[in-house]
């Protein structure tokens, strides 16, 4: 779902008191949340999810872990993918940057 | 730093032999039993491309609820500024990685309703 606060992420980014900036991000909804299933105090059956993250990640994600539920602790605050890192800088990038560059080197 | 570098470097090439090693085993193994080997290519995919390939999906993508109706000109905004958000995981992503060929199965609804007005979570999974 796309709320007041996610278009804010959007179009008017701040960073938080670290000074690191919040990735724009939309709510995941999980379609359990109506029925009750899942919903524990830890889990209110939403989470932030960064929409550079939506397609590459999560969307993958969500097929290995069959439930929002179990992607949700990652988001802190907001999930970018499951290991907790950023999309920008994301060990699939890093391991193929290294393979090439041990490849070009011999 | 440079130390730091050159042992990831050397670490990933030590990984990189090892994983053709035991990739070779892997494709001995399926010859024996007439499948086809694995190709580097399969290995380097993107496993997005791989499940929405394998699935046989025409499209694939998610569905997006606006519930905020309280600012048209906020909401044009952000319809223009998500897209390059969405296709920045695209962009980075390399050649090998396969995405380029199911960028054209995205497809994102966005729900455009003003019934949706201050709808809450539950309400949206209603």
């Amino acid at each position: 779902m796309v709320d007041a606060e996610c278009i804010s992420s959007v179009i008017d980014p701040r960073p938080d008191q670290d000074g690191k900036t919040t990735p724009p991000f939309v709510k995941a909804v999980d379609v359990n949340l109506g029925s009750g299933v899942n919903n524990t105090s830890d889990y209110p059956g939403y989470f932030k999810v960064a929409i550079s993250s939506l397609v590459t990640e999560f969307y993958h994600a969500l097929s290995v872990f069959g439930q929002p539920s179990e992607l949700a602790p990652f988001a802190d605050p907001v999930w970018e993918d499951s290991l907790g890192h950023t999309s920008e800088g994301s060990d699939w990038n890093t391991i193929q940057d290294l393979l090439n560059a041990s490849a070009g080197s011999g | 730093m440079q130390v730091l570098e050159r042992n990831m470097q050397r670490m990933a090439a030590e990984n990189k032999l090892i994983s053709d090693r035991n990739m070779t085993i892997i494709n001995d193994d399926r010859a024996a039993r007439g499948a086809p080997p694995i190709s580097q290519e399969q290995r380097d995919l993107h496993p997005l491309v791989k499940q929405v390939e394998s699935s046989g999906f025409q499209d694939f993508g998610f569905i997006l609820f606006r519930t905020d109706y309280s600012n048209e000109a906020r909401w044009q905004r952000f319809v223009e500024e998500y897209d390059p958000l969405l296709q920045r995981g695209m962009d980075n992503a390399s050649p090998e990685s396969g995405i380029d060929r199911i960028r054209d199965k995205l497809f994102i609804k966005i729900v455009d309703d003003d019934v949706l007005d201050s709808s809450s979570p539950a309400d949206v999974a209603r």
